[in-house]
């Protein structure tokens, strides 16, 4: 398979496009500053489980990772895997909210508590990936 | 005399929460004239701030910066330089637009004036 260029994020490790540092500011990266930093998404354990308006957007909060971001080349089925949701692709963070909310079942003993179902739910697919 | 009142909230996602500064010490204003800063910053995008004084409205609600830290000066200061008198309530509102809870981190700073 041909190698393509990515930007890795350094703290969670998805990727984002090769132009991702030509485009801070224009396509990426809008509201998070003048130095191209990752856009990726981090839990907040630290704050306290919000509850909103319905279950499924009951989670701990979420910020920006803000790591370095590093040049490489991998396989582009590699790619495939690890590209990162953009911001400007979600803007309302609905399908970035959802993954992330999924990752906090994992460490959240709140949120397990809270929906004992959807944790079942999301064990099983982790088993299974 | 310089007070200040600093926290972070979190907001559920496509919540307002009324008033980030209920229950603080300084949530009405303590001197009989001051100036007052507003620092605000987002754990993420899609939060957005609005500041009302004593019933007036200082800005509408407004797109606030994101660093995911407390704010600092100068840098994440929304609105320097605004007045109150004793008692006036601070209501500093706090919405989030998107699907996912962030956190806002907010400071106030109050300069009383001779």
């Amino acid at each position: 398979m041909p190698l393509v260029e990515r930007f890795r994020c350094s703290r969670t490790g998805v990727t984002f496009p090769s132009d991702y540092i030509e485009q801070w500011g224009i396509k990426y990266g809008h509201g998070l500053g003048p130095v191209p930093v990752s856009e990726a998404l981090v839990n907040h354990y630290h704050s306290p489980v919000c509850e909103g308006r319905n279950d499924a957007c009951t989670m701990h909060p979420v910020g920006f990772a803000g790591g370095q971001l590093d040049f490489i080349r991998i396989d582009e089925s590699e790619a495939l895997k690890t590209d990162a949701i953009l911001a400007k692709d979600d803007p309302d963070m609905v399908k970035r909210s959802a993954i992330m909310r999924d990752k906090q079942f994992l460490k959240s003993n709140k949120l397990q508590s809270m929906f004992p179902e959807e944790h079942a739910k999301v064990l099983a697919k982790v088993k299974v990936n | 005399m310089v007070l200040a009142m600093q926290g972070k909230t979190s907001i559920a996602a496509n919540t307002t929460v009324n008033n980030v500064c209920t229950g603080e010490r300084y949530e009405r204003l303590p001197f009989v004239r001051q100036v007052c800063d507003l620092l605000c910053t987002g754990s993420a995008t899609g939060l957005k701030a609005e500041l009302n004084v004593g019933g007036t409205s200082i800005t509408p609600p407004v797109v606030i910066g994101v660093t995911n830290r407390v704010p600092l000066e100068p840098d994440d200061t929304l609105l320097e330089d605004w007045e109150g008198f004793a008692g006036q309530l601070v209501q500093l509102s706090a919405t989030n637009t998107t699907a996912g809870a962030l956190d806002f981190f907010w400071k106030i700073k109050i300069m009383e004036l001779q």
